[in-house]
């Protein structure tokens, strides 16, 4: 049941307790906060004093009908009922027209949204395959596998590289070698601590102390210090 | 074997006319609530009632099985109601006085149910109260309420009778009902049985 069929049952006599509109109003706030609302207004025009009158007032409809007046029926009547007449088969051909050329349109769009679902799915040869996304093995881009090659420890060269490898390689590239602004305050770049004594050792350093050689690349820094490691 | 109005309808257009009392039997009772409700009135009700059954036998040529008769009827029934109303505000007799009249009314009061005399009375008065609050009511949203709750219509027959859509037809009647809140929390409800005991 969704909110709107719930609002037509709660304006039902005959429904508005019905055990589906009560699941309804567990779970959906927005209508229970409606029905909270629209209670004392329902108990008004649905309660006793308002349906009662079925059974009790118009008991008396047999007096008046027995009273002088005389059924009348009035030229300008009839013409409202005319009139009404074709209003509501003027309606209910427009609604059989709407309807109709719905499903006229839906007719003819299936086979065109099919044909362009079928030329906008991309042909099986040129799926990469999925193994592409894998960051291990022969899946990583050259770029990559070369620059985590290189920052391995020498001795690891047939191993497999690790996710962590390959995130630290792609560091390298994106991230620290990013151009430097003055105005970043917060940034902080890898610099390697006097590289060549220490073999490597990184440590973050604010941007005002910074290597005073910041137009070389970092990357092949520690490209440098990885072969360095592996020679030793 | 119960014909439905449809079927009902065909065999007067063909010439059976005796079975249009079988349409005023279903509609009659349900057709003069919505008319005493709009009008505060019932004669003036009854009177709108019998016009209305006579227009539709008088111009049942102009029928079509495509829409439903009860949905005619009912259309037929709010424009002529709407005439009358016009017809007697002309005369200066506004609704509310209307029911004010009605509730004093000798003949609405006599008790004519099992219930006792004084059962009968509050429930008149109670009836009266919901009457004038819905008559306080923009005309459109007050149809509306009359249509769902006392003629018991579903939302496409109120919205075909209205000549307005559906969802029109649902936000009439839910603002109507918030209105109608609003005056009770206001204190205008009807009074307690209580309340009226000692009144009176």
């Amino acid at each position: 049941m969704n909110c709107d069929q719930a609002f037509e049952c709660l304006t039902d006599p005959e429904l508005s307790s019905g055990s589906e509109l009560r699941a309804h109003l567990d779970g959906c706030p927005r209508c229970r906060d409606m029905a909270d609302i629209l209670e004392p207004a329902l108990r008004f025009v649905t309660g006793e004093a308002s349906t009662d009158w079925i059974g009790s007032a118009w008991d008396v409809a047999p007096k008046i009908a027995d009273r002088t007046s005389q059924p009348f029926l009035t030229e300008q009547a009839v013409r409202v009922a005319e009139e009404a007449a074709s209003s509501l088969l003027a309606r209910n051909r427009r609604r059989m027209r709407a309807r109709r050329n719905r499903w006229l349109a839906a007719t003819l769009l299936a086979p065109v949204i099919a044909l362009a679902l079928f030329l906008s799915e991309p042909k099986s040869s040129q799926t990469p395959p999925e193994e592409a996304y894998s960051p291990v093995g022969p899946a990583l881009g050259p770029c990559t596998r070369m620059t985590a090659a290189m920052t391995k420890p020498a001795g690891d060269a047939d191993r497999e590289i690790s996710a962590y490898e390959v995130v630290r390689a792609c560091n390298v590239c994106h991230l620290l070698d990013r151009p430097h602004r003055a105005d970043d305050q917060e940034h902080l770049k890898l610099q390697p601590v006097k590289a060549t004594e220490t073999g490597g050792l990184w440590q973050p350093v604010a941007p005002d102390k910074a290597h005073a050689s910041a137009g070389i690349s970092l990357r092949w820094q520690m490209a440098a210090i990885a072969l360095h490691e592996r020679a030793c | 074997m119960r014909l439905d109005d449809s079927e009902i309808m065909q065999r007067i257009v063909a010439g059976d006319v005796g079975l249009f009392d079988e349409l005023v039997r279903r509609y009659r009772e349900p057709l003069l609530r919505v008319a005493w409700s709009k009008l505060g009135h019932r004669e003036w009700a009854e009177d709108v009632v019998q016009e209305a059954f006579l227009a539709a036998y008088s111009a049942r040529a102009t029928y079509n099985p495509e829409f439903a008769f009860r949905t005619w009827l009912w259309t037929i029934l709010l424009n002529l109601c709407r005439r009358q109303w016009k017809r007697r505000a002309a005369q200066g007799q506004a609704l509310p006085q209307s029911f004010q009249a009605d509730s004093e009314s000798e003949e609405i009061r006599e008790p004519v149910s099992h219930d006792s005399g004084l059962a009968q009375l509050l429930a008149t008065e109670q009836r009266q109260q919901v009457l004038q609050l819905i008559a306080r009511l923009p005309e459109p949203q007050g149809d509306a309420i009359r249509l769902r709750f006392f003629a018991g219509l579903k939302y496409e027959e109120i919205a075909a009778a209205m000549e307005s859509a559906v969802s029109t037809a649902k936000v009439r009647v839910r603002s109507g009902l918030q209105s109608l809140t609003k005056f009770l929390q206001e204190g205008e409800a009807p009074p307690e049985r209580g309340a009226f005991l000692d009144e009176s």
